[in-house]
């Protein structure tokens, strides 16, 4: 058994220093319940992060963030009426509970279960799980500790080659603490930690050129985790041979060409080509190029993909969600067929479908949106070896910078940071960084081999929707996709 | 608006608890945003916030706190954190805050605030939401769904004061309106949007252009298809054209400058784009939505040339990285509350050439004219250049087919020095900002 201490008390103390409580948040919510509303939600939220970063030879930035605040949502039909607030006494909260509730009036079937602020219509589920044990906040780490380590990061890739010319590594740490209180009586706590080491390094070489090489490593997990000297070495590393590689990188060819692409991180394209298209808002107003095809064959027969919760420890993991839905595993297509949604409440509820724990939002100062957790594909039976060898001629993708998807069309792109020309089952020259563009609905028709190598814990993604930020992971064993367009510039 | 006073006790409390000099910063917002779709309302929002950072220095070492807890007590603590953080620094000699001497200049008056702006409500925005997604549903049998329209409302308020006493303030509002129509044929669906921001109410054009301009930019997608790999002139219509512009002047960020990741680095006096071009940095637009009197520092704000005839005059700096590179300080510090003063543009306007796009496309003959691109794919550090793209095939001056999945690369020095024309559809109501251009090669990938 795990002796860190219970979210509960975290958050019952931290509210407490604003001289609220439970009881008080529920009458605010309550207040905010016109007629005509069917139901709502209160998400308080305080959190803390830290950043410490080195940057030309120097440890010198240290910031530090503190956020607190109240959001709250009411809800009537497909209308949504939001407030917040980062002033906590109780008139700016009913004030933002009026405004919330102004959308609502007089419209929607009016179901909510209004009560008198009674403590006792509060009931916590009970047996949560609880994928994220810390003993304490990964920010109760004293400074100096990031600092020493980000030091001897800098260090370390300074040595491992001379020409070596910039390390760029920074240390962010954060810790979320939040309530989410429904109008149906129901509350949750969660306290949240999340923690990430990023190391990027510029290699010249003797004629002048730049090429840039990166790793990171993080999770939901105590902070020592990352600053171990085993991390440190393999961050180094990896971010100096990926530099030095890239040094000697030629210009990416321009055309259709077969794609292997190594496990782990490049599922990045399985988030922007399937995920977000498979998000419940997209998917209830049709603009989603998903919309409507459930039951449909989506993919070649090799491809099983779900967007997983519940893996402790992982950058994508929650206990529960930001409306207190358990987090789960949630299966998105099975053998090729597309079988289910990402779905947040509000559009479980209108879709008659069930809510599956993805209705997140960055802080309480945005609205609850259906996002990704860790997306991953389930492995196969191909050695990667042979799926390599296999490979006429085409490209290996092995890492990647960011993606973007046009939901509606389906086009996606994404950015290889390390990739390399395959002729005849070998792998030949690193490529210079080109674009990838695919079509979603139809890229994983063409995934002719998926390895036995599933990789999904190292990622450590940041997905935007909406001008909001949410970590997430993804995660692919080796996969063969074929025809996809490499944005080179040799013709 | 964040009191000075609060910023001005807030750094006397960390000079007597051991910080030497210190600034701090304090931003007050509220707004309300509103959407509608497919005629109705979907989510109202109501937003305030105030919070405030605050940085420290204990001789050359340095430390950030931020919070939007504003209670006294609460933001001593963080002073105390932040002064204890700042003794682990490494020294940074470079890093300071500005001296009262050099914030001496006064800021030039900006009206960037409009009352008119504060007296619209949910409803109106409502209205203003509601007429952009009609126009755009009514424009043409086509455009079957949306994401729907939506308008903005707000005030924003920014409060700086130094150790050494100096205070700023200054205040805007905005307000905008944005439709994002979805037109379908044959099964396939294509989804473009367009919308307006403006400081003044007065300023902001009839929200029914704007819903009929996004219909346009999405039906125009309807029925594309690929095309093969080659090479062609490019025309970038403005909206795409900006974005290019904005990677070129991300390029001459002090902070990449200073720690060699940009291609740009080593080029001050030499030719880094097309002859005719001239590039400001303007904080000073009547108006403007990146204008601001001070910078992040509390410098007064000042033109900058960042190039003359084609040829590379300055970086966009602050005091640190003015300093780590050895160049002139070009007062372009940005400062958000929970970061060190960052580097970051405000208007850079490409003047505009003779010709509209269809007079582009005829001097041109036979190319592609991007409308959009996808991905963040300009490596600044190579100089190299490769995006997702859709647009429109052109021959012999006049539009083909409409073209998706493709990419359009090359290096993006080359693409510089390479707008040979330029349209007059400038859009001058952007920070960094272009009209349409036309670049004499590129590489095009694709299936077809």
């Amino acid at each position: 058994m795990s002796s860190h201490p219970d979210p509960k008390d975290q958050g019952r103390a931290l509210l407490a220093e604003s001289t609220l409580d439970e009881a008080r948040l529920l009458e605010v919510l309550e207040g905010g319940l016109a007629r005509g509303a069917d139901w709502g939600d209160l998400y308080y939220e305080s959190a803390q992060s830290e950043v410490v970063a080195v940057d030309d030879g120097r440890v010198r930035t240290a910031s530090r963030n503190a956020r607190q605040g109240i959001g709250v949502r009411v809800v009537a039909g497909d209308k949504q009426g939001f407030a917040h607030t980062d002033a906590l006494e109780l008139p700016r909260l009913r004030a933002a509970a009026d405004a919330a509730r102004a959308i609502a009036d007089g419209r929607g079937a009016g179901t909510a279960d209004v009560g008198n602020g009674e403590l006792a219509r509060l009931r916590f589920p009970a047996g949560l799980p609880d994928r994220y044990p810390v003993d304490r906040s990964p920010l109760a780490l004293p400074v100096d500790q990031k600092v020493g380590a980000l030091a001897r990061l800098d260090a370390r890739c300074r040595a491992l080659d001379p020409r070596v010319q910039q390390v760029m590594a920074q240390v962010s740490t954060s810790q979320q603490t939040v309530l989410v209180l429904r109008s149906d009586g129901s509350a949750a706590w969660d306290v949240r930690p999340l923690v990430r080491i990023d190391c990027t390094v510029i290699a010249k070489n003797e004629v002048g050129k730049l090429a840039r090489g990166s790793a990171r490593a993080g999770g939901r997990h105590d902070v020592e985790r990352i600053l171990d000297d085993a991390t440190l070495e393999s961050l180094a590393t990896e971010a100096v041979r990926q530099a030095l590689v890239n040094l000697g990188a030629r210009k990416a060819p321009a055309g259709v060409f077969d794609v292997v692409l190594g496990p782990g991180w490049p599922a990045v394209l399985l988030h922007e080509a399937v995920g977000h298209g498979l998000e419940g808002d997209f998917c209830r107003k049709g603009t989603s190029a998903f919309s409507g095809r459930i039951g449909e064959r989506v993919a070649s027969e090799l491809c099983t993909i779900v967007d997983d919760g519940s893996i402790p420890g992982d950058r994508g993991a929650l206990n529960i969600d930001d409306e207190g839905t358990p987090a789960e595993c949630t299966t998105l297509i099975e053998n090729g067929r597309l079988v289910g949604y990402m779905q947040d409440r509000l559009n479980a509820s209108l879709m008659g479908m069930k809510p599956t724990g993805n209705g997140r939002r960055e802080s309480y100062a945005h609205i609850t949106l259906p996002r990704m957790r860790n997306t991953y594909m389930r492995p196969g039976n191909d050695d990667p070896q042979d799926i390599i060898r296999g490979l006429k001629r085409g490209i290996y993708a092995v890492d990647f910078g960011g993606g973007q998807v046009d939901i509606t069309s389906g086009k996606f792109v994404f950015e290889m940071t390390e990739a390399y020309l395959v002729e005849d089952g070998k792998i030949g020259a690193p490529l210079e960084g080109a674009t990838l563009i695919g079509h979603g609905p139809s890229v994983l028709e063409r995934v002719v081999a998926v390895g036995n190598d599933l990789e999904y814990l190292k990622a450590q993604g940041v997905c935007g929707k909406e001008g909001q930020s949410v970590p997430v992971g993804v995660g692919q064993p080796t996969l063969r996709v074929n025809g996809m367009t490499v944005g080179g510039s040799e013709v | 608006m964040i009191d000075a006073t609060l910023l001005g006790d807030l750094l006397a409390y960390a000079k007597q608890h051991g910080a030497t000099d210190g600034d701090a910063i304090g931003v007050g917002a509220v707004s309300t945003e509103v959407r509608v779709r497919m005629g109705s309302v979907e989510t109202s929002t109501r937003s305030e916030s105030h919070e405030v950072g605050l940085r420290v220095f204990v001789g050359d070492r340095s430390a950030m706190v931020s919070s939007n807890d504003l209670r006294p007590s609460a933001l001593r603590e963080l002073a105390d954190v932040a002064i204890a953080a700042a003794k682990h620094m490494d020294a940074d000699a470079e890093s300071r805050v500005a001296r009262n001497d050099e914030l001496a200049e006064a800021p030039t008056e900006l009206e960037l605030y409009d009352a008119a702006v504060l007296g619209i409500g949910a409803t109106d925005l409502i209205e203003l939401a509601r007429a952009a997604e009609d126009a755009a549903l009514q424009a043409d049998a086509r455009i079957a769904n949306s994401e729907g329209g939506e308008a903005s409302a707000g005030e924003s308020a920014v409060t700086f004061v130094t150790m050494g006493g100096v205070q700023r303030e200054r205040r805007s509002t905005s307000v905008g309106v944005v439709a994002v129509p979805i037109a379908a044929q044959d099964g396939a669906m294509e989804v473009d949007w367009w919308y307006a921001s403006r400081r003044r109410l007065d300023q902001l054009p009839d929200p029914t252009g704007i819903g009929r301009k996004a219909a346009e930019r999405a039906l125009r997608r309807l029925g594309a298809r690929g095309m093969g790999s080659g090479t062609m002139p490019v025309i970038f219509e403005a909206p795409v054209a900006s974005r290019v512009l904005g990677d070129f002047v991300s390029g001459l960020s002090g902070e990449r400058v200073a720690r060699k990741a940009s291609y740009l680095a080593d080029q001050l006096g030499k030719p880094v784009a097309a002859a005719d071009l001239a590039l400001w940095d303007d904080p000073l637009l009547p108006w403007g939505p990146a204008s601001r009197a001070f910078d992040g520092e509390g410098f007064a704000s000042r033109r900058l040339a960042l190039v003359q005839g084609g040829v590379l005059q300055a970086f966009l700096t602050n005091l640190r990285t003015a300093a780590r590179i050895g160049c002139a300080h070009g007062r372009n510090a940005s400062r958000g509350v929970g970061g060190a003063p960052g580097v970051a543009p405000t208007h850079v306007h490409m003047a505009n050439g003779s010709h509209d796009l269809a007079g582009l496309m005829r001097e041109v003959g036979r190319g592609l004219l991007v409308t959009s691109t996808m991905g963040h794919g300009t490596d600044l550090i190579r100089g190299s250049f490769s995006q997702g793209a859709t647009g429109l095939y052109f021959e012999n001056g006049e539009v083909q087919y409409p073209v998706s999945e493709i990419t359009v690369a090359g290096d993006f020095g080359d693409l510089m020095r390479g707008i040979v024309l330029r349209g007059d559809d400038l859009d001058p109501h952007r920070g960094v900002s272009a009209p349409s251009f036309v670049v004499d090669k590129l590489t095009i990938a694709g299936a077809g």
